[in-house]
């Protein structure tokens, strides 16, 4: 039945074959404009011995850990930061004018201490917050960093979490992210069910295979009839998402009350779905849709990315890297927030 | 932050590079006269079904092999005379005959769920279902030929059912079929609530990654409070099966109550897993699990096949295609 199986993972990278993110510790003030943003996190990654601000381990295959953890990480955006980039030393020694760096960050002792922290990073009495999920091939200080930039482009008036799932943050780890995915719904759902309950609003906003996390735990949270949780939720916004199409109409028919507004960032030309489609043998993931109509009448708002110029080569992550797409969605965000 | 990937999958197939099996229907014949046996398999499928085929042959083509209804069918199997433990005859490129081949003699589809389910006969009054999910890379006709192979095989009189799941029965479809396994959460679901309604005892048969379809099936059987119905299940075998050990972990612990007896059948040999655990960077897979130890906290009976020579080339069919393998697991299933 089972035929023997070889498959080989060539993986190449094209683009940027450079060294990956890692922290860096600066803890200096510098002179000039910078702007220090600070990210929280939420990881069930497997952690490096505290007060490492690098927080995790990232070996392959050994990346995830049974616990949820919490922590903060504060980054400065340099003043010669452009919109959509996130400017990383690379090999030159780390300069908050000209890199990102960050200059502070610690684990929290546990969830409460995490929760007070968004507390104190509000606005008196404003319980909103940003959830965002990264995608496949991400390593924790590659996502600490995006949510920065995206805090500072965005101009986030309110607090970010970002959830690190155990992503080997590996070209050829597409397999052991699919499990990591898997792996990582309960702890991804915890976060969600404690913001509920304690009365913070939540945007939920998830790029490439954490939206296929995103759908899942919402999925669970919804049969387990944990409604505190979707209502929860000011918005939901799937960028790139690398999900089946079947499949997501399948997640979101168990998705009760389905959450709005509900937004899907497409892109036709995405390279990185390409890949993961032509894998499937399917002419298209979700985040690629061509055909609208095979969702089924979900009340979902597709916003199409494709003639976009700009942003990362490989058209995947258009809505945070290209800065006409960058201003788009910034004043449909602020639209929405007056509703 | 996601960089680009290129990843070229290419597959190649160990065994049995011949063509893929095909549902030969032979009407009209006498099986006695062929000293042939016959087997009749159940069938529950979201697989996309060409409508009107009188061979139940599905359309197969890579990336449209799903459909959101399930049907529901039954299938009687010849086995030949000349047939031995552990091989399916397929007629290959043959003339499919009786005599020598597994041939099917006749089909029929139910018009609903509840039909399918009023169907299933309970011989002796026993109210057991052995319910098989395949795994990766296997199209509708050898998931139910195996079934009839392995229901003759280990000589059980209870009914028995195919699951049969949209894999895209391609080799380079692994990514297609996770996809797959979860499309087809909720239509297995929907079986094993209809089995438990209609009160009978369910034996959960998994192979590969068929197992993974049956752990989230069970484990949201268990968020959802439905919990009540999995003491309907009367054991689980999982063969080979092809889950990340974290996860299975993971899924482990939402699934209560946990069904037992619960059996993993394992071997260190298996290459189609060893495979898999390269893939993913880990040293193991479940079905090839090195450090059992750490599945000590749950109620599972692991079944090492390891040492047991035959069966299928990549070792990971064992349980079912090794003559001795059969064996003994026949003698553990009859106490």
């Amino acid at each position: 039945m089972t035929k023997g199986l070889f498959i080989f993972l060539l993986a190449g990278l094209v683009a940027a074959c450079t060294s990956r993110g890692v922290i860096d510790h600066v803890p200096r003030a510098v002179a000039g404009a910078v702007d220090l943003r600070r990210v929280f996190v939420a990881t069930n990654r497997n952690l490096a011995p505290a007060g490492d601000l690098e927080l995790v381990r990232q070996a392959f295959g050994a990346a995830r850990s049974q616990e949820l953890r919490y922590g903060w990480a504060d980054v400065s955006i340099p003043p010669t930061h452009e919109e959509g980039e996130i400017e990383w030393p690379g090999g030159a020694k780390p300069d908050p004018a000209r890199h990102f760096v960050t200059r502070d960050g610690a684990p929290y002792p546990g969830k409460r201490e995490f929760l007070d922290g968004l507390t104190s990073a509000s606005q008196p009495g404003r319980k909103d917050v940003v959830l965002f999920v990264h995608g496949f091939n991400v390593r924790n200080a590659e996502a600490v960093y995006r949510v920065a930039q995206v805090a500072h482009d965005f101009d986030a008036k309110i607090p970010i979490v970002l959830y690190s799932w155990a992503s080997a943050g590996r070209v050829r780890g597409y397999v052991y992210d699919r499990d990591s995915v898997m792996f990582s719904r309960d702890g991804l759902a915890q976060v969600l069910r404690d913001l509920a309950s304690e009365g913070w609003r939540v945007t939920l906003v998830a790029h490439s295979m954490g939206a296929q996390l995103t759908m899942e735990a919402l999925r669970q949270a919804s049969i387990a009839g944990d409604e505190k949780s979707i209502n929860a939720l000011r918005g939901v916004a799937l960028i790139s998402p690398d999900i089946d199409e079947d499949v997501f109409v399948q997640q979101a028919l168990k998705i009760e009350p389905f959450p709005e507004p509900f937004l899907v960032l497409v892109s036709k030309m995405d390279s990185a779905l390409s890949v993961s489609a032509w894998l499937t043998g399917k002419p298209w993931r979700l985040g690629s849709i061509q055909d609208k109509t095979r969702l089924a009448g979900l009340p979902i708002k597709i916003v199409d990315l494709s003639n976009f110029r700009g942003g990362d080569r490989r058209k995947h992550i258009t809505a945070l890297t290209a800065p006409e797409a960058i201003k788009v969605l910034y004043r449909m965000e602020r639209e929405l927030a007056q509703q | 932050m996601t960089r680009v990937f290129f990843v070229l999958a290419i597959c190649l197939s160990f065994a049995a590079c011949g063509p893929r099996g095909m549902v030969s229907l032979v009407q009209g014949i006498k099986p006695e006269a062929y000293d042939a046996a016959v087997q009749r398999v159940f069938i529950a499928s979201n697989r996309h079904l060409e409508q009107g085929s009188p061979e139940e042959a599905l359309h197969q083509a890579f990336g449209e092999s799903r459909d959101p209804v399930v049907s529901y069918g039954r299938i009687d199997i010849s086995i030949p005379p000349v047939h031995r433990p552990g091989l399916i005859e397929w007629p290959g490129n043959d003339r499919p005959d009786p005599a020598q081949h597994f041939v099917a003699l006749s089909g029929e589809r139910y018009a609903s769920q509840l039909a399918f389910l009023r169907d299933l006969p309970r011989p002796g009054g026993r109210p057991d279902v052995v319910l098989f999910v395949h795994g990766f890379n296997v199209n509708n006709a050898e998931a139910v030929y195996r079934l009839a192979q392995i229901a003759h095989d280990y000589e059980t009189d209870d009914p028995v059912i195919s699951f049969s799941w949209p894999s895209a029965g391609d080799p380079r479809g692994y990514v297609y079929d996770r996809d797959s396994v979860i499309f087809a959460r909720d239509d297995l679901e929907s079986l094993l609530l209809g089995l438990s309604r209609e009160k009978r005892r369910v034996l959960i048969i998994a192979h590969s990654m068929g197992s993974q379809l049956v752990m989230e099936t069970l484990r949201q059987i268990s968020i959802s409070g439905k919990g009540r119905a999995l003491t309907s299940i009367m054991g689980v075998a999982l063969i080979s099966p092809d889950i990340d050990e974290d996860v299975f972990l993971r899924q482990s612990r939402r699934i209560e109550p946990f069904p037992e007896p619960f059996m993993i059948v394992v071997s260190r040999r298996d290459r189609a897993l060893g495979l898999a655990a390269l893939l993913t960077g880990t040293p193991s897979r479940l079905g090839s699990i090195k450090d059992p130890s750490r599945l000590a906290q749950l109620p599972i009976e692991i079944i090492d096949l390891s040492s047991i020579p035959g069966g299928d080339r990549v070792g990971h069919s064992t349980a079912f295609t090794a003559p001795e393998a059969i064996r003994l697991l026949r003698d553990l299933a009859t106490p």
